[in-house]
């Protein structure tokens, strides 16, 4: 990497920061947490209508609800995992490498005297940094709303370790997109291509695990743990131990330097336009 | 790296070539782009690079630059041959250049910069340098494409180059902004000394800046030469002479002893001269008293460059 590496990593974060989609994940990243707060304010026990149903009672609601500032953000780091950020990250990603491929602003880049990998890691930094000002932003929200609104009876550490395993895993999917927009040289072709391959893996991942069920075969039981779908949905679900869940960080370990080494192969190979 | 090893990894020898190529051969299939491709320029010279299109200019500059991979070959600038060394000496324009739209002139210049390992303050001058200094905190979205041609130029120069490489840089230029590009092109090489490499299709303008020519066409380079030396070739100088009394002046460049009359031009006749140049052809014309209303070149790049073409599509 040459000495200015870190000036690099600031002009493609200028890049990230300045666009729509830049603002966009900064903004939900803040959304989020206080949906989940304002949610969570009105299905407090004592707004719980008294004649309601059995089912729905304060009591009931006691139990889903135990602590409340854990559960603001646990909620907002599930919210933000399973229904918004990986899309945004993974557009904000395809936009910084597919999207300067075919818009052809990737060529002055590369006309500097730099590596490839250099250029490539750059734009990987700049991502990884600003998924994690995203998380960060997520975390203050949800804890100040959660403190705030629901008072603070909770163990946080926990959580809080599953934000950190949140930014790995974060950093791995940027890595799935950068490895897919080698190879797909538009935006929406990296989009749709990693949220396929990503499906066709946990299908493979489901598949072999039937397949164990049914045959007793013995051997997918010691693979499927390692796969990437288990790097990508274990990792930050296990944050709850307070040991680090060995099989999917080990699979996020693997996912990592799978998907950047296989990056920098394709990429320092790659013609460009 | 501080400022005198840098002062250092800038000083190159001036006997070594700013640009040298030595069989650099790229194919895409069956077909060969750049075919055994051997270049040199002089440090210090503007060196055009000709060829009608999809000759391989663009490929070549490409395998030159590192931007796409070559078959074969070697490639070496101020003598550096590592990929990415050798992009240490030089800027570059390839095509039409790319922005980032929704950044103005300095911010995309910025990231150059980065990139480059230069320091920010050499934005200011870069922009002033190609007459961008009050348009550097416009969107580039809002520039022209002559704009956008000068933008690409303050980009290439901002890692302080020796050799800049531009290719076609007067595409989709208004006749303004291609005189503005010349005179940029121009300046760039008698005032601040870089040697420039020019690829392009349009003859008039490599023929006003380049003092040598190397003609591509199926990636082969075909001809070579000082751009003096090429006009000259094949039958000695040709001059333009015009005149109202043309009879009178056919009559007297037929007496002169290494003149003849090979042709017409749209000022006059064409005259081919052996030991003779143009002021000593105008000086026994003014002498007998013959009237010249024109004297220019015969033969221009142009001519030369359609007959190379056309005799190696027929051989």
């Amino acid at each position: 990497m040459p000495a200015y590496f870190h000036r690099m990593v600031g002009a493609e974060l200028l890049k990230i920061i300045t666009r729509v989609s830049g603002w966009a994940g900064l903004f939900l990243s803040a959304l989020i947490p206080l949906l989940v707060t304002c949610m969570l304010v009105w299905m407090q026990p004592e707004a719980v209508d008294p004649n309601a149903a059995p089912d729905m009672n304060a009591a009931m609601m006691q139990s889903m609800i135990p602590d409340q500032a854990f559960t603001v953000l646990d909620w907002t780091l599930t919210g933000r995992n399973i229904l918004i950020m990986p899309m945004v990250l993974l557009l904000i990603t395809a936009q910084l490498f597919a999207g300067e491929w075919s818009e052809r602003t990737l060529r002055s880049l590369l006309l500097r005297p730099v590596s490839r990998a250099s250029v490539l890691m750059a734009k990987f930094s700049a991502l990884w940094i600003y998924a994690g000002a995203c998380l960060l932003v997520s975390y203050l929200f949800a804890l100040a709303g959660g403190w705030i609104f629901l008072g603070h009876e909770a163990e946080i550490i926990g959580v809080t370790k599953g934000y950190g395993v949140c930014w790995l895993r974060d950093g791995a999917l940027l890595g799935v997109g950068m490895l897919v927009s080698t190879f797909a040289p538009s935006v929406a072709g990296v989009v749709v291509g990693t949220i396929l391959g990503l499906i066709g893996e946990l299908m493979l991942s489901a598949g072999l695990k039937g397949a164990d069920a049914l045959l007793s075969l013995g051997w997918p039981a010691q693979v499927t743990p390692w796969m990437p779908s288990a790097a990508l949905w274990e990792s930050w679900e296990g944050y709850e131990e307070l040991d680090w869940p060995m099989e999917p960080m080990g699979a996020l370990a693997i996912l990592f330097v799978v998907v950047i080494a296989g990056s920098i192969l394709r990429f320092s190979r790659l013609d460009v336009p | 790296m501080d400022l005198a090893q840098k002062a250092e990894a800038h000083t190159v020898a001036s006997d070594i070539p700013a640009l040298q190529v030595r069989n650099l051969r790229r194919s895409y299939g069956n077909r060969f782009a750049v075919d055994n491709l051997d270049l040199s320029v002089t440090q210090g010279s503007v060196y055009g690079f000709l060829g009608p299109n999809g000759a391989g200019k663009t490929t070549a500059m490409r395998c030159i630059l590192g931007l796409i991979r070559s078959d074969s070959g070697e490639v070496a600038i101020f003598g550096e041959t590592h990929p990415v060394n050798r992009r240490r000496h030089v800027g570059a324009l390839v095509e039409t250049p790319r922005f980032y739209e929704w950044l103005n002139g300095e911010q995309n210049l910025k990231i150059a910069a980065a990139y480059a390992g230069v320091p920010n303050s050499r934005v200011a001058p870069a922009l002033e340098r190609v007459g961008l200094a009050k348009r550097g905190q416009d969107k580039v979205a809002g520039y022209s494409m002559g704009m956008k041609q000068r933008l690409g130029i303050a980009r290439a120069l901002m890692a302080d180059p020796k050799l800049l490489m531009l290719d076609e840089p007067t595409n989709g230029l208004d006749p303004q902004g291609m005189k503005a590009m010349r005179d940029l092109i121009l300046s760039l090489a008698n005032e601040d000394g870089l040697t420039i490499f020019i690829s392009s299709h349009i003859l008039k303008e490599v023929e006003a800046v380049a003092t040598r020519v190397g003609i591509i066409q199926d990636g082969r380079l075909i001809a070579e030469g000082d751009v003096g030396d090429l006009l000259n070739a094949s039958g000695g100088l040709q001059i333009e002479v015009g005149s109202p009394d043309v009879s009178a002046l056919r009559a007297a460049i037929l007496a002169l002893p290494g003149a003849s009359v090979t042709g017409e031009g749209d000022h006059g006749l064409i005259v081919t001269l052996d030991g003779l140049d143009g002021a000593a052809l105008n000086k026994a014309l003014v002498l007998q008293d013959i009237p010249v209303s024109y004297l220019g070149a015969g033969r221009d790049l142009e001519d030369v460059f359609l007959d190379l073409t056309k005799s190696q599509e027929i051989s």
